[in-house]
């Protein structure tokens, strides 16, 4: 987990443009009178439901239609989190400079939004963020492992005649896939063939 | 540039010019060769030719000593291949001038000597070869190029099994993105001639003196064979000692076809066994049945009703149609096309 050692700042800053409130685990709402374990959990709510004050920021009901208001908001601030992932810090700051305030000013204006929601909104997107990077670098092994395999398989398929085991063909990589998969080249299939057909004594001194 | 399909009864050839996709040749010759005997009078023989081939030959039998310069496949008279595949030469190029590649297609089980044989067969004939197994060309055939960038069109050349049941042999062949090797194919010498044989046998037991040749068993094959529970009655006219006769033979045709089956299940669900696991439910709705056998009645259906009461997955086994013919020659015709420069074999005299 990224630790985040930027100062924390207000939400709004004196011209009332917003900026992004990072709230860590365990962080505690500064309206909660209790500790809050700083985790939003997000309920689906009938459309358009407003939230009220929180008590309890472990409580959010959010709505996560694509016609939700909020969505300009939180795709907005999706981004600017992706931004700051791959370190482009600069970046994020002038999305959020450039567009942060505008899209706030539109849901103030439109749907008479308090500050207390805007937070919730922003640390509730924060949270899911967070997960769905965890998730993604648990997984990026994996997936780096496959794309190798795939990336590979062409060589592999013909690297395998040149291997040292005179005694053993090595299994060819497969590329079975349903559908939608570009055509195989004829040529290389060919080169396949012929590899499979050197004596074994040829493959390795070409291995050499 | 040729590609053809050098087939133990049945040879085609396909060609066109390099560097398009037109086919200027599209020829099914029987592979027999015909030398005429001593002694014909003029006349007898169009053109008073000495050797005659495919059509020509059978037409002629009468007056010609017939010899097939194949047999399971590859070459058996090595004098009558050559004269054959000069023949076929000379479909391609009537001109005879110009530089003629060819990609042969040779039995998946060709070991070294029979494909040594071919290349002393074509040294002369033509100017560079490629050899490469018939299933594998099967697969490149009977692949529908506009269609293989099409989201739901499986590529047989990425994940298929062939059955390729010809003449003398019953190849099985599996295509998964590369090139098969031996562990991937499987040869059974048992095919449509092996089930003349059959019937020839079983008639000679049921009308014994019947006086039909091997011939005649396959025109019956060809044109009453089936597989799956017996068909009776199958009433066949024949001529017996210049009389017409109708034979019951559903029995004698069921039995016979029915024996193909019994040798080739075991091998395709043997090279199913040996698919890999992400692979095999696609591959288990790509089995084409290709060749003379795929003729036989109800072929497709028995093999798909044997997958699915062994309990495979949603198999679906298909015929490759009335074009089986083409596809060897096809696919020979596209790795000719497709061949690198540096992947011909140069015949040199």
């Amino acid at each position: 987990m990224k630790n985040n050692r930027r100062k924390r700042r207000g939400f709004f800053r004196k011209n009332k443009t917003p900026r992004i409130v990072r709230p860590s685990y365990g962080q505690r709402d500064p309206c909660s009178k209790k500790k809050s374990s700083g985790r939003a959990h997000a309920q689906l709510a009938p459309p358009n439901p407003l939230p009220s004050p929180l008590n309890d920021s472990s409580l959010l009901p959010l709505t996560f239609s694509l016609n939700s208001p909020r969505e300009p908001l939180l795709t907005l601030y999706r981004r600017i989190c992706m931004l700051e992932a791959r370190g482009e810090f600069a970046a994020a700051s002038q999305l959020a400079d450039a567009q942060m305030g505008p899209v706030v000013d539109a849901l103030k204006a439109t749907h008479a939004i308090t500050d207390l929601e805007l937070q919730a909104l922003i640390a509730n997107e924060k949270e899911r963020v967070t997960n769905a990077s965890v998730l993604a670098e648990l997984l990026l092994p994996s997936f780096t492992a496959l794309l190798e395999t795939a990336r590979l398989a062409p060589k592999q398929a013909r690297d395998s005649a040149h291997s040292a085991d005179l005694a053993v063909h090595a299994e060819p990589q497969r590329h079975a896939s349903a559908s939608g998969q570009a055509p195989a080249e004829i040529a290389d299939f060919i080169d396949e063939m012929l590899n499979q057909q050197r004596p074994p004594r040829t493959r390795s001194a070409r291995a050499g | 540039m040729p590609g053809f399909d050098l087939g133990t009864n049945k040879s085609c050839v396909l060609a066109g010019a390099a560097g398009t996709t037109d086919i200027t040749v599209s020829k099914v010759v029987p592979s027999v060769v015909g030398y005429v005997k001593d002694g014909i009078v003029d006349g007898i023989i169009t053109g008073n030719r000495r050797i005659l081939f495919g059509e020509d030959a059978v037409a002629s039998m009468l007056h010609i000593k017939l010899i097939a310069p194949l047999a399971e496949g590859v070459i058996a008279e090595p004098e009558a291949a050559r004269d054959f595949l000069q023949h076929i030469r000379s479909l391609a190029d009537p001109s005879g001038n110009a530089e003629i590649r060819a990609v042969v297609g040779i039995p998946a089980n060709a070991d070294e000597q029979a494909r040594d044989d071919i290349r002393r067969s074509v040294q002369g004939i033509f100017d560079r070869i490629l050899r490469i197994p018939e299933p594998f060309l099967a697969a490149l055939g009977y692949r529908d190029d506009a269609r293989v960038s099409q989201p739901n069109y499986i590529d047989p050349v990425v994940n298929s099994l062939f059955i390729d049941i010809g003449g003398d042999t019953s190849d099985l062949c599996l295509v998964q993105g590369c090139f098969p090797t031996p562990k991937d194919q499987i040869s059974i010498p048992f095919a449509g001639d092996a089930i003349d044989q059959l019937m020839h046998e079983e008639l000679n037991r049921t009308y014994p003196n019947n006086g039909l040749s091997r011939l005649k068993m396959r025109e019956i094959k060809e044109t009453h064979g089936y597989v799956g529970p017996s068909r009776k009655p199958l009433d066949v006219k024949v001529v017996m000692g210049g009389k017409t006769h109708t034979l019951e033979l559903g029995d004698v045709i069921g039995r016979a076809s029915n024996a193909l089956i019994d040798k080739i299940y075991p091998a395709l669900t043997t090279l199913i066994q040996r698919a890999s696991s992400d692979s095999v439910v696609d591959l288990l709705q790509n089995i084409i049945v290709t060749g003379g056998g795929s003729q036989l009645k109800g072929i497709d259906t028995l093999l798909q009703k044997k997958l699915t009461d062994d309990g495979y997955e949603s198999p679906k086994v298909r015929l490759a149609g009335q074009d089986y013919k083409r596809y060897v020659a096809l696919g020979a015709l596209k790795a000719a096309r497709a061949a690198r420069e540096n992947q011909w074999q140069v015949l040199l005299n």
